[in-house]
């Protein structure tokens, strides 16, 4: 009788488990902040008309791990969809990412180099993908980007400063 | 086989017990917040369709897509749904449960079938985005993303037709337009967005009347033109409203707006809705235009509130080189200043301000501005025109007492001979390692700064001859500090700063077109790059993106304009990505006219409009006569 009881019981609690393991939503909501889910919003590059502009979708990203790491491994790898443009170049991977006194250091491969080839839209679009990306993170307030352990030189614009993350829902839409 | 202690049993039902709880709680939170909204769709309720709100993001439920011309299937797990587009495209997009049932996420639906949304009070809009406009001959083509009405009213005397489409949307500031009005009655076409919708502008040399035909698409919209022949004198009335559906049938059946969406299928134009009057998008615009509550109850998008009242214009002329422009407007609205070329002006749009004087013209004796005047465009929107005898620099804010101050000002260093003034022009890269973008061209590669420097030159020979001071960060391909580039400008106090690149967008070859960017809000560089992108489209045959402020592009602006202390702008040519673009970069004849261009642009910029008050009365060179 008690052994009928305690697994009932056991069944009781595995069931109320699996309630709440359904019930986690499978979308992550919005473009705020990471809620440590293992879901981040990933921006991509879509054209729309004569206008190319970043669009979010939620990546699973997992639980293990650095998820600074993980969120900025899946912007880089992130595989446009059919017929649209990809932001950074093929191979480029994250070597290490530090985050001190809200500055995230990110010391990018050299296949990073590539977009100093790029134009103006797209290496616009890799700032701004980087950005949307780290700005869902709350203890990452700017970001440096080094290549080789050095800061970033575009033929564009200043990387060798730490560039804010905040306020970048301001950018990209023209005026 | 061992028995549970009581103190066993005891810890696992008070485990039991606090997974229940926190299971009920989370599940309970989670619902939080997410609320039932209804969908409107191109300025029309759909009923019996309802969506989902959490505060950030709108779901859709799968039965519903049809609205957007969508269908989807979910794989078996039920994790993700393959959503088919129209043109064939599919996407996969992650399935949300918000409500219990799969829903998919609107902000990822959008895009893939050509639409914004909006949310408001009153429930979720869809606005489908203009995807072309066709001017041929007479005939005005409209298409859309999805089905909605057209209407046209006349404006200014007749001489104008506005356009309206009701809960439509612009896709950016560029819309593909092809221009052909061999009857030459057509003076220009603009198009706006605002609170309600899109707006053509039509502007003709003479009177005409216009009437709304149905396309052969239903996401089509005819609008002819005819000219209003005048009789003894006196032209024809035009009439008062013109409404039709875009996607009306020639059979004569009205099928116009998404009343059905579980009758559609993906592709197919929505089927007929015996139930909705065919002036609905009509009805509320009126309804809103004069204020009534009909018009805010709608689950249309929002027209404009008429909480404001317009006064009247103050014109405050401070010296010759600034004058103020003043709006005086009581109550709440917003306003959008743009500069328009072809005469220059500057139209300062106040959507909902109710007018409260029947003045519609003010005089103005200044040497940057001929005459301000307003026109009271449909549904509630009052626009300001400030005719300008030249480009100017402009700065908008608004007065704590609600009044729009609008500051006119002649762009630094302008005012001055183009032989007199020093033009820095800046070829973008060079070295060898710094490239730029490039392509591959007959099996060589075709360097972005190559194509640069041979503009850069050309342009050089051109403001020579025209007597200018030129300098040059570089004449040859060698490497140039990216931070050294304005120096040069500045040191020699120069007039402008000109920077020539070409841009690219690799893995898409549809961006096209030119774009010249000014730092931040600076307001002569603004007029600098304005100056130039107009002179270069107006000759180029490539779509024109306009003036641009580099904030858009990235957080610090671009490095050679943020660091230049006078007027600079940086022109992207065209798109490398483009093939019809890069056709025309590669060809000496398209640079030639591209440097030419330029240079109209900055002798434009620093001597004013040929004839008018402020320019300098001196004849073009031939060099820098546009050929015909």
């Amino acid at each position: 009788m008690r052994r009928a009881f305690v697994v009932l019981l056991v069944l009781v609690a595995v069931a109320a488990g699996v309630f709440v393991a359904t019930r986690r939503p499978k979308h992550g909501r919005g473009g705020s902040g990471y809620s440590g889910n293992g879901v981040v919003r990933i921006p991509r590059a879509r054209v729309s008309g004569n206008e190319v502009d970043l669009q979010s979708t939620p990546v699973r990203i997992g639980q293990k791990g650095d998820a600074i790491l993980l969120a900025l491994e899946a912007v880089l790898q992130a595989k446009p969809e059919p017929g649209q443009p990809r932001i950074f170049p093929p191979g480029v991977r994250v070597l290490s990412v530090r985050v001190e006194d809200g500055v995230a250091k990110i010391n990018m491969s050299d296949e990073f180099n590539q977009l100093r080839q790029s134009g103006d839209t797209t290496e616009a679009l890799a700032q701004r993908a980087l950005i949307q990306t780290l700005a869902q993170f709350p203890q990452v307030r700017s970001m440096l980007v080094l290549v080789g352990g050095k800061p970033f030189e575009s033929e564009h614009t200043d990387w060798t400063e730490p560039i804010p993350v905040r306020g970048e829902s301001a950018l990209g839409a023209p005026q | 086989m061992t028995t549970a202690s009581p103190n066993t049993i005891r810890g696992v039902v008070i485990m039991a017990a606090w997974l229940l709880a926190a299971s009920a709680a989370l599940g309970a939170g989670r619902d939080d917040g997410v609320r039932r909204i209804p969908l409107a769709v191109g300025g029309n309720l759909v009923r019996g369709r309802e969506v989902a709100w959490d505060g950030r993001e709108v779901y859709l439920p799968m039965d519903a897509l049809g609205a957007l011309g969508l269908s989807a299937r979910l794989s078996s797990r039920g994790d993700v749904a393959t959503v088919s587009v129209a043109s064939g495209e599919r996407v996969r997009v992650a399935v949300a449960r918000p409500l219990g049932q799969p829903m998919l996420p609107l902000s990822e639906l959008a895009a893939a079938a050509s639409v914004k949304y909006r949310i408001t009070k009153d429930g979720c809009s869809i606005l489908p985005i203009i995807r072309r406009v066709q001017v041929q001959g007479l005939r005005v083509a409209v298409t859309t993303a999805l089905p909605i009405h057209a209407e046209v009213r006349p404006a200014e005397g007749g001489k104008a037709v506005t356009i309206l489409l009701p809960g439509a949307a612009l896709g950016g500031p560029l819309v593909p337009m092809q221009h052909a009005d061999s009857n030459g009655v057509i003076r220009n076409v603009a198009i706006r967005s605002g609170d309600d919708g899109v707006r053509l502008m039509v502007e003709a040399k003479l009177p005409v009347r216009a009437r709304v035909e149905p396309g052969t698409d239903p996401c089509d919209a005819v609008i002819v033109l005819e000219a209003a022949h005048e009789e003894k004198g006196a032209p024809q009335p035009v009439p008062a409203v013109q409404s039709a559906p875009v996607g009306a049938q020639s059979t004569g059946v009205q099928p116009g707006p998404l009343q059905n969406p579980e009758r559609v299928d993906a592709g197919q134009p929505p089927t007929a809705s015996p139930e909705r009057p065919a002036s609905g998008a009509l009805e509320n615009a009126s309804a809103a235009a004069t204020n009534t509550p009909a018009g805010a109850a709608s689950a249309a998008p929002p027209a404009p509130k008429s909480s404001a009242q317009f006064a009247g214009i103050e014109v405050i002329r401070d010296n010759d080189a600034h004058i103020q422009v003043r709006i005086h407007v009581r109550g709440q609205t917003e306003a959008k200043a743009s500069m328009q070329w072809q005469p220059w002006r500057l139209v300062v749009d106040l959507p909902g301000a109710v007018c409260q004087t029947t003045d519609t013209e003010w005089p103005v004796n200044h040497p940057l501005l001929s005459a301000v005047r307003t026109v009271v465009e449909g549904n509630g929107l009052l626009r300001v025109i400030a005719d300008l005898t030249r480009v100017v620099g402009y700065r908008i804010h608004k007065e704590s007492d609600g009044d729009w101050v609008v500051d006119l000002g002649l762009p630094r260093n302008a005012g001055r001979r183009l032989s007199e003034a020093t033009v820095v022009i800046d070829p973008g890269h060079g070295g060898p390692s710094a490239t730029g973008c490039w392509c591959v061209l007959d099996g060589r590669k075709v360097y972005e700064k190559d194509i640069t420097l041979a503009v850069a030159l050309k342009l050089r020979d051109l403001l020579t001859e025209a007597g200018a001071n030129v300098l040059m960060t570089r004449t040859a391909d060698v490497d140039v500090p990216l931070h050294s580039r304005p120096v040069l400008a500045n040191e020699n106090s120069a007039s402008v700063f000109v920077s020539i690149h070409v841009d690219e967008m690799p893995g898409s070859s549809r961006p096209s077109g030119t774009t010249a960017y000014y730092h931040f809000d600076d307001a002569a560089s603004r007029a600098l790059a304005q100056s130039i992108v107009e002179h270069i489209a107006a000759v180029s045959g490539l779509p024109n993106r306009g003036a641009r402020s580099d904030r858009t592009l990235y957080q610090n602006g671009l490095a050679v304009l943020r660091g230049s202390a006078v007027p600079a702008t940086l022109v992207e040519l065209a798109f490398l990505s483009n093939p019809y673009d890069r056709k025309k970069l590669l060809d000496p004849g398209f640079q030639r006219l591209a440097a030419r261009a330029i240079a109209d642009g900055i002798r434009a910029y620093l001597e004013g409009t040929p004839g008018s008050d402020t320019a300098f009365p001196v004849p073009l060179p031939s060099t820098l006569q546009r050929q015909p």
